[in-house]
This record gives structure tokens, C-alpha cells and sequence, in this order.
């Protein structure tokens, strides 16, 4: 019995761990109004710049505003555009991979494509598009995904060019199979885990990625506390007051990597030669 | 095999296959690999037809073109006497639940995330069979005559040994009930203690369901195991074709001279081993004329042409100037 437990939680550890952190920190976001113990927004020029302590657990910034409270609130946005970015990047560059990959007519279309937008920095092809469209949620998303997405699509074609070239996909073809069952069932599958790995580096990307176009004056107005805010406004305090870095620090790390030792024991479940 | 039953289920004339060769950045085609160059050859029903010859001589490429798992350059193939070559993409999809292939190397195979009772169904999905129970009653009577058991269903290929796995390749090929299996150097990857099992597997099933092998192998003493008839390829081309006497009693090539001298003998009998000097020739650039006179022991000005790929007699086709002089010599 015990013997079996542990077993089990030998496989299971790493989705246990990666997943529970990862839903209490999506807990926290739904339900940031019961946790936070301040207005994330709420000005107090007299509790300015405060250490943590017991009125303040994560303490104050220059402007007196609870950073607890700003940070569970933070997850909120935090987490909306990462996860965002996340499913756009990850379905679009799925299916460009897949196509790009296995069909020589998408390649050079595609990939052209991919390599123009790869010529940029992301960061500055983001900022470009950030100021034609103007800020927002949604066209932060609609930036970050647009400069990610090559890197997913390379991912993906690159896995998909070594896949094709193995026997049981070839034995696929002799059965009669079509195409589309060929890409679905017998080369995606192989492609899962250089994609899991890719879109966790992505994430966390996306969270530091949003606050440097904070701090660059296209993304969010300071007034949204994202984790990406509050960062790029405690630079100013980081030899007086360090915690105001640390700690929105602290719950990017925790977010990420939740999300990568998920993603990492996923794919190994995913595995059947490591069970 | 009786003559007079004989029914051809592949038909192939003048078979080519060339890859473009692509250079400089605008990608112009420089010349071509004739990995295939002019190949006509049948197999009957029922038969086994061993396809020998060095490694890059295209003896894989020629089956996987005859099936047009490559689209070949050019040629004619019947199979079954209905034209190939004319099938549409989706016929084609159709037609080959009647083909299979047992590949050389079982590991690369099977898909590594399938289980082995959903691989062997997958062929009979795709050729259309809705119900599912009937599936998985064929699948357990496959693994069955394969050699395996009905618990190996829900394992993943990785749980098995190359043999075992050869074996999970023959029940899948097995599953839509084909005529025509290649079986592309099926034992070459596996221990010598196995290969006689898979060998023997092999036959037994080709006796109780009248099936057709296309066998490719660089391991001549296995083809002459298993092989009814022979086709020795050099560079692209059929040199020789005949029955396995006419092969292993009478050769009339050079070239099959030199690769059957290869063959060690048991009890430490001598045999006179015949060399070949230099390599291979790239299919790129194959020599003019008879591809071979650039290696052959016998050559002589004639060979400066290309030679006809004759009849010497009872279906016995050989493509040497002067095989009728060098019928006598070892």
C-alpha cells in the first residue's frame, strides 16, 4: 500500500506540486478582493515606502499603496496576458509548425514570414505594434503573441521536420492514412514536449516582456497594478527599499515555475517510456 | 511454383526514380541521383521475389517506388492489373490497404506513444472498419498468429525486444489482409537467434494466407533461405533475375559472381573469393555504357554500351555483354 503510494507519488509529484501552486495563485486572482487586506489602489502619502510588517505584510510603496494587496491583484492582469499569450502562441503555432513542417509549399511562405518577424527584437516589434494600435490588455496580448509566435513556430517545424523522417510515420503513409491523421496522430504527439518546454520559457517571457513595455511608456498606465508595474516602479526604491522588487519578484518566479514543473511533468505522464 | 498458375500481381516497366540534385541559392537543379534508372520486373502471386545488392544500390528505393510511396520519375506499374500509376490521391489511399510494408528497423517503427492493440488497429481504421468490436476480435486473432499474446495488447512498444516488436510489425502489416508485402530488410536488425524465428514466421504465413513478398536484403544466405526468385541490383539496375537455382547454381553476372563469392561457407571450405576493385560509382555520374565495366573483372570494349537485359533461357534475365562467353568460367 505504502509502496504503491509512493510510487505513485513518484510519477505524480511534479504535476501535483506544478499544478497545486499554479492553482492557488489562479485562486488568488479570482478571489483577490477577499485576500488583498488594502485598495490596491488607495493612495497614503504618510505610510510611504514602509517595510513589511504586520499592518503591511509585503509593506509600501512610494505612494503609500499596499504591495500585497497589489501584487494578489496583480495576478489578475499578470496572469490574464500571460496565459493569453500563452493559447494564442501555442494554437498558432501549433498549426503554422504543423504545416510549415510537413507541407514544403508552407515552408516558404511561413517561414519567410517568421523570419521577418524574427529580424526584429521582440521587445521592439511589440513596442512598434503597441503604438500603431495604441495600449490595452488586448493589444499587449495581440503584441506579445505576434512577437513570440515565430519562436513557437520554429519549435514546432523543427520537431516536425525530424518526426517526419521516422518509420512509423512512413508506415502511417503505406497504411493509406491521410494527411491530417498522419500530422494529428502520429507527429504531434512526438512534438509535445519541446512545445511544453516552449511555451513555459514564453510565460515567463510575457510577464517580464509586459512590464519593460510598462516601463517604456506602451503598455499598461501605472495606475493597473500588474506584477510588471509594480516591478518597474519599485527600480526607482531598489537600494532603500529592495522588498518592493523582491517580493513582486518572488511571486513572478513562483508563477513561472509552477507553470514549468507542470509542464515538465506533463510531459513525462505523456511519456509512456518513463512510466 | 507451377508455370501454368502463374498470375503476375505487380507489374513494373521501365521504373525510374531521380532525385534533383539542387545547387547555389537559387536552387537550380544540377543533375540528378538515378537512384532508380529503367527497372521492368513482375512478381507472381504467391511468390517471394528477393531484391539483393549492395547498400545504395536502390534496392529500397525501387520498392518504395513501386508502390508509389515515392512518386516515381517515370514507368509503368500494374498491380493487381489495375494501372497505378493513373490512381488519384485518394484512390490511391484506397489501393493501399493491399500493400504493406514490414520495415528494417522495429524500433523507428512503431509508433512510441501508441499501445500495440491501437497499432495494429490503425490500418483497419483507416481502411474503413466501423465496428469497433470487430476491430478488436481481429487485432487479438493478429497478435495471435504473430506469435504474441492478447495481454501484449495494452503494453507500449517499448516493452518489447526488437524480435517481439518484428513481430508486432508482421501482425500490423497482416491487419487488411494484403497481397503484397515488402518486407524491407526485415531481419537485418535483429540478434541471429531471432531472425530464424522471424524468417520462419514469415513462411508460415505466406503458406497459410497466400501472401506475396517483395524481399529486400543485403544478406544473400537469408534471400536464399527464403526467396523463390532473385533480382541482383547494381547502381540503379537490374543485372540479374532468375529463379533461386539460376542465381545460386548459374550465375551469369560478374557482378553476382563477385557478391555470392562473399558468401562465407560452413565448414571452413575454401571458395574462390572474386574482389571487386574500387568503390561503388556515384549514382550521380553513373559510368557510360554497362554501368558495371568500370569494376568488372571481364570487361571489354564492348562494354563501352549499354547491354540489353536478355533472356538466357527459362525467364533467366541477365544484362551482360558476354555472358554467353563467360558462361563456362567460374
Amino acid at each position: 500500500m505504502i509502496k504503491k503510494l509512493a510510487s505513485c507519488w513518484r510519477r505524480y509529484s511534479q504535476v501535483i506540486l506544478g499544478g497545486g501552486l499554479f492553482l492557488l495563485i489562479v485562486l488568488m486572482a479570482v478571489f483577490a478582493p477577499l485576500i488583498a487586506t488594502h485598495d490596491p489602489g488607495a493612495y497614503a502619502m504618510r505610510e510611504a515606502l514602509q517595510e513589511p510588517g504586520p499592518a503591511h505584510l509585503c509593506g509600501t510603496d512610494a505612494f503609500g499603496r499596499d504591495v500585497f494587496s497589489r501584487i494578489v491583484y496583480g495576478a489578475r492582469i499578470s496572469l490574464t496576458i500571460a496565459l493569453a499569450v500563452l493559447v494564442v502562441c501555442g494554437a498558432l503555432g501549433t498549426v503554422l509548425g504543423l504545416l510549415s513542417g510537413y507541407y514544403r509549399w508552407a515552408e516558404a511562405t511561413i517561414m519567410r514570414l517568421m523570419d521577418g518577424l524574427m529580424a526584429f527584437p521582440s521587445i521592439l516589434l511589440a513596442l512598434v505594434i503597441l503604438t500603431v494600435f495604441g495600449s490595452g490588455i488586448q493589444n499587449i496580448i495581440l503584441a506579445l503573441s505576434i512577437s513570440y509566435l515565430p519562436r513557437v513556430v520554429r519549435t514546432i517545424r523543427g520537431a516536425v521536420i525530424s518526426v517526419k523522417e521516422y518509420e512509423h510515420v512512413e508506415a502511417a503513409r503505406a497504411m493509406g492514412a491521410s494527411d491530417a491523421r498522419i500530422i494529428f496522430k502520429y507527429i504531434l504527439p512526438l512534438c509535445v514536449s519541446p512545445l511544453i518546454i516552449r511555451l513555459t520559457l514564453i510565460m515567463a517571457l510575457t510577464v517580464l516582456s509586459e512590464s519593460s513595455l510598462t516601463f517604456l511608456g506602451v503598455g499598461l498606465s501605472p495606475e493597473i497594478p500588474s506584477w510588471g508595474n509594480i516591478l518597474s516602479e519599485g527600480r526607482q526604491y531598489i537600494t532603500t527599499s529592495p522588498y518592493l522588487i523582491t517580493l513582486p519578484g518572488l511571486a513572478i518566479v513562483l508563477a513561472v515555475l509552477s507553470l514549468n514543473t507542470l509542464g515538465d511533468g506533463l510531459r513525462d505522464l505523456l511519456d509512456p517510456r518513463l512510466k | 511454383m507451377d508455370d501454368r498458375q502463374k498470375k503476375v500481381l505487380l507489374r513494373v516497366r521501365g521504373l525510374k526514380k531521380w532525385f534533383p540534385i539542387h545547387r547555389g541559392i537559387t536552387s537550380r537543379v544540377a543533375g540528378y541521383v538515378k537512384a532508380v534508372d529503367d527497372v521492368s520486373y513482375d512478381v507472381y502471386q504467391g511468390e517471394t521475389l528477393g531484391l539483393v545488392g549492395e547498400s545504395g544500390c536502390g534496392k529500397t528505393t525501387l520498392a518504395r517506388t513501386s508502390l508509389r510511396l515515392l512518386e516515381p520519375t517515370a514507368g509503368e506499374i500494374q498491380f493487381d492489373g489495375q494501372d497505378f500509376r493513373a490512381l488519384g490521391r485518394r484512390e490511391l489511399r484506397q489501393a493501399r490497404k493491399n500493400m504493406q510494408i514490414v520495415f528494417q528497423d522495429p524500433f523507428g517503427s512503431l509508433h512510441p506513444k501508441m499501445k500495440i492493440g491501437r497499432i495494429i488497429e490503425e490500418p483497419l481504421i483507416i481502411s474503413g472498419v466501423k465496428d469497433k468490436a470487430a476491430r478488436r476480435k481481429r487485432v487479438e486473432e493478429l497478435i495471435v498468429r504473430a506469435g504474441l499474446k492478447t495481454e501484449h495488447l495494452d503494453r507500449y512498444p517499448h516493452e518489447f525486444s526488437g524480435g517481439q516488436r518484428q513481430r508486432v510489425v508482421i501482425a500490423r502489416a497482416l491487419a487488411t489482409n494484403p497481397k503484397l508485402i515488402i518486407c524491407d530488410e526485415p531481419v537485418s536488425a535483429l540478434d541471429v537467434s531471432v531472425r530464424s524465428q522471424i524468417l520462419n514466421l514469415l513462411e508460415e504465413l505466406q503458406e497459410s494466407l497466400g501472401l506475396t513478398y517483395l524481399f529486400i536484403s543485403h544478406d544473400l544466405s537469408v534471400v536464399e533461405h527464403i526467396c523463390d526468385r532473385v533480382a541482383v541490383m547494381y547502381l540503379g539496375q537490374m543485372v540479374e533475375l532468375g529463379t533461386r537455382e539460376q542465381i545460386y547454381g548459374g550465375m551469369l553476372h560478374p557482378y553476382t559472381k563477385a557478391l555470392l563469392s562473399a558468401i562465407p561457407l560452413a565448414g571452413g571450405e575454401k571458395r574462390e573469393r572474386i574482389a571487386l576493385e574500387g568503390d561503388i560509382p556515384s549514382p550521380a555520374k553513373p559510368p557510360e555504357g554497362c554501368r558495371f565495366h568500370t569494376r568488372c573483372p571481364y570487361v571489354a570494349e564492348v562494354c563501352k554500351t549499354v547491354p540489353p537485359f536478355e533472356d538466357a533461357g527459362e525467364g533467366h534475365r541477365v544484362a551482360c555483354h558476354r555472358w554467353r562467353e563467360l558462361a563456362g568460367t567460374k
